[in-house]
């Protein structure tokens, strides 16, 4: 019978409960990483202002390819790093992404959109984190000289909201309006951030208003209305902005889906923690996910640590939100191709700082893990001192 | 339902004493009813050090494993649907001839009759979320509960167990997926 047990009990650890490995990683580390994460979007950088979008490491081949939506996401993170670390050093290369995005606008009745490629149908995630990006950089540099083209841009954002609070992610040029069947399940949340961010850098101004219209949107009804089968959707945008809400303060909707998001990062972490580099993981636990994905869920996890640390509703999760976005940045850490590693590649400039899976990195690998590992840094200093 | 009631109910599905009655004191061998006190007794004390013990290192077992108290309620609740659907289907563990005298009661009766995998493993989890002796005080009912027929039970009583039997191991296939939602659905 004891034999019995024995291969049962290994067959369970083998199967369902593998170790759930968490690099440890100090404040410093994080900023480390980030700060090598940000070294990568400078040397990706093209003259014209736009990045690498997608490479093979491995056979040193530019993939091709280019979303405007990952350029503003990168571009923000960046601004990001400056404001969260206060280091100035990557404003260059932040600023040429941004004068890339105002160089491809579009002005239509009072509001711009960045637009992309001539002729392109704006879509509504590329301006809502161009705005992010710039409330980022005026953190950073109190610089008000894109304050009204942030105001423009909110315009836009305003104008492809529903009366449910809901968005439309593109405009369609043909119609000259808001796309009503085209949905995202990316820009309903960053729009929402992008509003949140809107109204704290200009109170007074009615940002709020559509802001708490989109935060009780997902809160009640969007994983319904727009299909999700295991709902919620691990949205970190809109954790972004339910954080950023956090002393308005929150309605009661509002923090139970900031509680089920919660749960959500959480299980994602534990399952990816879970994960390692060898065909018995692959086959039981599924493969490692790319940088973007875990950055995404650190991103998700730090704000709603941050909202836990503010609102009472939340604090009795604020312990394990900690634990598993300190989880999440050390899994990040030590993913990520350290110079060293980068020397084994064809052209190590373009592999370190990367997050690099099958031989592959794209450029919002690096934007999620950046902003995971700079906003974890704080957590991580926290969680140090209470230890 | 309160906390506490849950994991008692657990428990009670758990060991299940339907399914202890007939692995030990209703299958064929069993020994007389005034011989059966002292291998329960022995298997009762067996089983609640090993419910204790699980309970009680819980927590450092979890941390040697590196294994969140979370992660481990999803296992934990996969082995007791796994030991519920077994339960459904009838099956009994143990060896084919009872062990003369009280050495019965360690074995089958004490483990794995009493402390079995559906036990143990939800004795780990709750010592791991709730405290040892929560998780310990918990267990005791069902332990108790299980004593009496594995003592007094007659063989008239066989097909009233062999219903109740499948009935509890429904019951833990329930608290089970109750553990593993929760255990997915926490931070």
């Amino acid at each position: 019978m004891l034999a019995v047990w024995g291969v049962g009990a290994i067959a369970l650890r083998a199967t369902l409960i593998p170790a759930q490995v968490c690099p440890p990683l100090s404040s410093a580390g994080a900023f480390d990483g980030a700060k090598e994460a940000t070294g990568w979007a400078a040397r990706a950088q093209r003259a014209d202002g736009t990045f690498l979008y997608e490479y093979d490491a491995n056979r040193d081949i530019d993939l091709g390819g280019y979303n405007i939506v990952r350029h503003a996401g990168v571009v923000m993170a960046l601004y990001m790093f400056a404001a969260e670390a206060g280091d100035s050093s990557v404003l260059p290369a932040a600023d040429r992404g941004l004068d890339y995005m105002t160089r491809h606008m579009l002005r239509r009745d009072g509001w711009a959109a960045f637009q992309g490629f001539a002729g392109q149908d704006p879509q509504l995630g590329a301006s809502a984190l161009m705005v992010a990006g710039l409330a980022q950089r005026r953190t950073a540099t109190s610089d008000p000289q894109f304050d009204d083209l942030m105001r423009e841009v909110g315009r836009h954002i305003r104008v492809m909201q529903g009366t449910d609070g809901s968005f439309s992610a593109t405009w369609l040029l043909a119609t000259g309006g808001p796309d009503p069947s085209d949905r995202s399940k990316y820009s309903t949340g960053e729009a929402f951030w992008a509003l949140t961010l809107m109204h704290r850098l200009f109170p007074g101004e009615g940002w709020d208003a559509p802001a708490r219209a989109v935060a009780d949107y997902l809160s009640l009804h969007r994983d319904e209305v727009e299909g999700f089968d295991f709902p919620p959707w691990a949205d970190q945008w809109a954790a972004y902005g339910l954080a950023e809400m956090a002393t308005w303060p929150l309605n009661d909707a509002n923090i139970r889906y900031a509680r089920s998001l919660a749960q959500r990062f959480g299980f994602l972490v534990r399952v990816e923690s879970q994960r390692q580099r060898n065909w018995w993981s692959d086959l039981v636990r599924g493969p490692q996910v790319r940088g973007a994905g875990t950055g995404t869920w650190a991103e998700g996890l730090d704000s709603l640590y941050r909202l836990a640390s503010i609102d009472p509703r939340m604090a009795d999760m604020r312990d394990k939100l900690g634990e598993r976005a300190a989880c999440a940045a050390g899994i990040l850490a030590e993913r990520q191709v350290s110079e060293s590693e980068a020397s084994q590649y064809g052209v190590p400039g373009i592999a370190q700082g990367a997050w690099i899976t099958n031989g592959v990195t794209r450029m919002d690998d690096q934007q999620h893990a950046l902003s995971a590992l700079v906003r974890a840094a704080a957590i991580l200093d926290e969680l140090r001192a209470r230890q | 339902m309160t906390e506490f009631l849950r994991m008692a109910v657990t428990f009670f599905a758990a060991i299940n004493p339907a399914a202890v009655a007939l692995g030990f004191a209703l299958r064929d061998g069993a020994p007389p009813r005034e011989q059966r006190l002292a291998p329960v007794g022995v298997g009762a004390a067996i089983a609640a050090l090993l419910v204790g013990l699980a309970a009680v290192c819980a927590q450092p077992v979890l941390d040697f494993l590196q294994i969140e108290p979370e992660t481990f309620r999803v296992a934990a609740g996969v082995v007791m649907a796994g030991m519920g659907v077994l339960a459904l289907w009838s099956w009994r563990a143990g060896p084919a001839t009872l062990p003369d005298g009280w050495q019965s009661g360690l074995y089958p009766l004490g483990m794995p009759l009493l402390a079995g995998p559906a036990g143990l493993m939800a004795a780990v989890s709750y010592g791991a979320d709730k405290g040892a002796g929560l998780a310990f005080a918990a267990a005791l009912p069902a332990l108790a509960v299980s004593a009496v027929p594995a003592t007094v039970a007659a063989r008239r009583l066989r097909f009233v167990m062999m219903i109740l039997a499948p009935l509890t191991g429904a019951v833990l296939i329930a608290m089970a997926a109750g553990l593993i939602v929760s255990g997915v659905r926490d931070v």
